[in-house]
């Protein structure tokens, strides 16, 4: 896993940097917007970019490679990190924003989740706990074991998975599960079916052993999260 | 006003100087003017009763001398001087039937230059005007006789001089002084009374008036203060000129002067506060990395707190200087989703405390104008600040209700509270909890909640605190739909 760092203050850089590769990922680091132009002529798996580089504004860099059609998932750094900074740098096509300071921690937990939707988009594996889902073929294993899940199961643990860690919404998991075709008015019958589908998750998980839990957040959605020992 | 101290209980003090119009405290212009009217009224009517009397007096006194005068004239024209005879008064017989029976208390007699007396209007006269014997005033005096029944008695006495061929006669006339004066001391008094009991209603009626058209003419004053109570200072808006009468205008501009100049210094300081807070931004990452990048050690768990608190301390104050700055986009939107959201961002935050974190609220969107971004801020503050309120094991609430006619958000918690006491600050700038931070615990900075008011006024809504029932606070937005 390739990742270009594009951050100008040096000390910070090299910290990203080294924590990086301490978690196993390639990292390459550019002070500049130039160099990063120039970087980006090869493929990345992910680029963390700061926004205030001393040759401009890193989301101009966001929209450019949108605009070329890379989809290079990209977390955007950023002293700025007010809600409305937040909303204009994932609405140029950011796919996370993380404020300064931060935790290096943080960090990882957002560039993992970042690599994890992108991979689950491409068909590839999302793996929490002892838990891993093919994605292409939409197949379970729990701790190397083979399990046996039903359609709906898969699709709830996917999105789930996807942003494990993460409170995905229950209009979201319905809309996944059933469409929207009820939405409006026979909400309370799609919602008790999503309770129920989580419930079967649950108890699949459990009799497999599996170190992944579904949390509810009461009126907003559900989290998959590893069980810590 | 200042009193000395044996003579004024503090209980005398206040209500005196509330009375006090020459000296400092001007609690109401319109009770100093209309203070300063009514003595000036009454004292401008009681010198106008005053002068009258006095005038009515002397009114009396000279028609009481010219009556003496014409008496006078009318005597001396009546002697008569027969060659040959003795002096004689000829007049009407009514007259000095009149002169006999003293009617009006007219006495008259006449002398001659020997100083024996040849005529008396009544036989003993010149008991009644002794007084003139030696005296001889040429115009009408008041002097002091002695009447008959032994009572001191005042008279009005002239004595004229008659030239004859016989030689020079001197005609006294008098006249009892309280006759007339009791005659023309009742029209006196009369007119006075009458003016007195005309003067106190009068009085009212004009003070009356003189209030109303006081209060009238202030208008445009109560209007000045209304506007300026109702001012957002923040706003950088300023007085209006038109309608401001011209004394007050130097003192509206010079208002609208300050203003200015407060604005300018707001900008300025939020200006510096956002450059520093931001420049602060980037060495806080630096520590921070550099600090979680090496091995564990003693200590470090605390370092890790004090950048944490710091860099809390650095964002908020960034995120307070920038939102008072900003203007809110206020559009129509669910409130719900924008909580709901806020609530799945904190999950972790919250996990990581140990904390369970929940949304309650009904299934329909609940529309208010709100600035999703600004609300979400002032939301995560919210939560973010009973998190970490709350014990191992609690429970944060947020509810969002729509109640009399407003969006109400509910941020509840089962943390220590706040006393009610200290309820009313908690919005205010550098308000730390009673529960003072120890080491490694990570209190906030004091502007969370600062923020918080800061975004609800821009929503002209209301931020405020409660006691939760069983323990804990509940943070309350009301947003108007």
């Amino acid at each position: 896993m390739r990742i270009l760092v594009i951050e100008d203050e040096k000390s910070l850089a090299g910290l990203m940097e080294q924590t990086l590769r301490q978690h196993g990922y390639a990292a390459q680091v550019v002070h500049t917007l130039a160099e990063a132009r120039h970087a980006l002529a090869q493929p990345f798996d992910a680029v963390i970019s700061d926004r205030r580089l001393p040759d401009g504004d890193g989301l101009d860099l966001v929209k450019e490679l949108r605009a070329a059609g890379n989809g290079v998932p990209i977390l955007m750094l950023t002293a700025l990190g007010l809600p409305k900074d937040r909303v204009t740098g994932l609405e140029a096509g950011a796919d996370d924003y993380l404020g300064k300071p931060f935790s290096l921690f943080e960090l990882m937990a957002r560039v993992k989740a970042l690599l994890r939707r992108t991979a689950g988009a491409k068909g590839l594996q999302l793996e929490a706990g002892n838990v891993v889902l093919d994605t292409l073929h939409d197949t379970v294993k729990i701790g190397g074991k083979p399990a046996l899940f039903g359609k709906r199961e898969v699709v709830l643990l996917r999105h789930l998975l996807q942003r494990a860690g993460e409170v995905v919404g229950k209009d979201v998991l319905e809309q996944a599960l059933y469409g929207n075709s009820n939405k409006e008015d026979g909400s309370s019958d799609s919602r008790n079916a999503l309770e129920v589908a989580v419930h079967r998750l649950r108890k699949l998980l459990e009799s497999h052993h599996a170190t992944l839990e579904i949390i509810t957040v009461r009126g907003v959605g559900y989290l998959a999260d590893e069980i810590k020992t | 006003m200042k009193l000395k101290p044996k003579l004024s209980p503090a209980a005398l003090a206040k209500p005196l100087q509330r009375l006090a119009w020459r000296g400092q405290p001007a609690g109401s212009l319109l009770s100093r003017l209309i203070l300063r009217i009514a003595l000036l009224l009454v004292a401008a009517v009681g010198l106008v009763v005053g002068l009258t009397g006095w005038l009515l007096g002397q009114a009396g006194d000279r028609i009481q001398d010219e009556f003496l005068r014409r008496q006078a004239a009318e005597l001396v024209s009546g002697l008569q001087d027969i060659p040959g005879g003795p002096l004689q008064m000829r007049l009407a017989n009514e007259t000095l039937n009149a002169y006999a029976q003293r009617r009006e208390g007219y006495t008259f007699m006449v002398e001659n230059d020997a100083g024996r007396i040849t005529l008396e209007s009544v036989p003993m006269a010149r008991a009644y005007l002794a007084p003139a014997l030696g005296l001889k005033p040429n115009r009408p005096t008041l002097l002091n006789t002695i009447s008959r029944d032994g009572v001191d008695k005042a008279m009005y006495i002239l004595t004229l001089p008659v030239h004859t061929p016989r030689g020079v006669y001197y005609l006294t006339v008098g006249q009892n002084r309280t006759i007339d004066d009791a005659l023309l001391d009742t029209a006196t008094s009369e007119t006075f009374h009458s003016l007195v009991r005309w003067a106190a209603p009068l009085l009212m009626l004009t003070l009356l008036v003189a209030w109303a058209t006081l209060r009238g003419s202030l208008n445009p004053l109560y209007r000045l203060s209304g506007k300026v109570r109702e001012l957002d200072v923040l706003s950088g808006e300023t007085l209006a000129l038109e309608n401001v009468p011209r004394e007050v205008r130097p003192l509206v501009e010079s208002f609208n002067t300050l203003l200015a100049q407060l604005t300018r210094t707001l900008e300025a300081q939020k200006g510096l506060t956002a450059d520093t807070a931001h420049q602060l931004k980037t060495p806080l990452a630096v520590l921070q990395a550099r600090l979680e990048q090496l091995d564990d050690f003693k200590g470090k768990a605390l370092l890790m707190g004090d950048v944490q608190r710091m860099s809390r301390l650095v964002r908020q104050l960034l995120h307070y200087a920038v939102l008072s700055q900003h203007t809110a986009n206020l559009q129509l939107a669910d409130v719900g989703a924008t909580a709901r959201a806020v609530v799945g961002s904190l999950v972790p935050l919250a996990r990581q405390a140990g904390v369970t974190l929940a949304y309650d609220g009904p299934d329909t969107p609940l529309l208010a104008k709100h600035d999703s971004g600004l609300l979400t801020e002032a939301i995560s503050n919210l939560v973010d600040n009973a998190i970490r309120h709350s014990p191992k094991k609690g429970s944060v609430e947020v509810a969002v209700n729509n109640r009399n006619g407003k969006l109400e958000i509910d941020v509840k918690d089962r943390g220590p509270g706040i006393p009610p006491t200290e309820q009313a600050l908690v919005f205010t700038r550098f308000w730390q909890g009673p529960d003072v931070p120890q080491e490694g615990h990570h209190g906030g900075a004091g502007l969370g909640l600062a923020l918080v008011a800061e975004v609800m006024r821009q929503h002209h809504g209301h931020a405020s605190v409660l006691s939760r029932e069983g323990g804990g606070s509940v943070f309350r937005l009301s947003l108007p739909v």
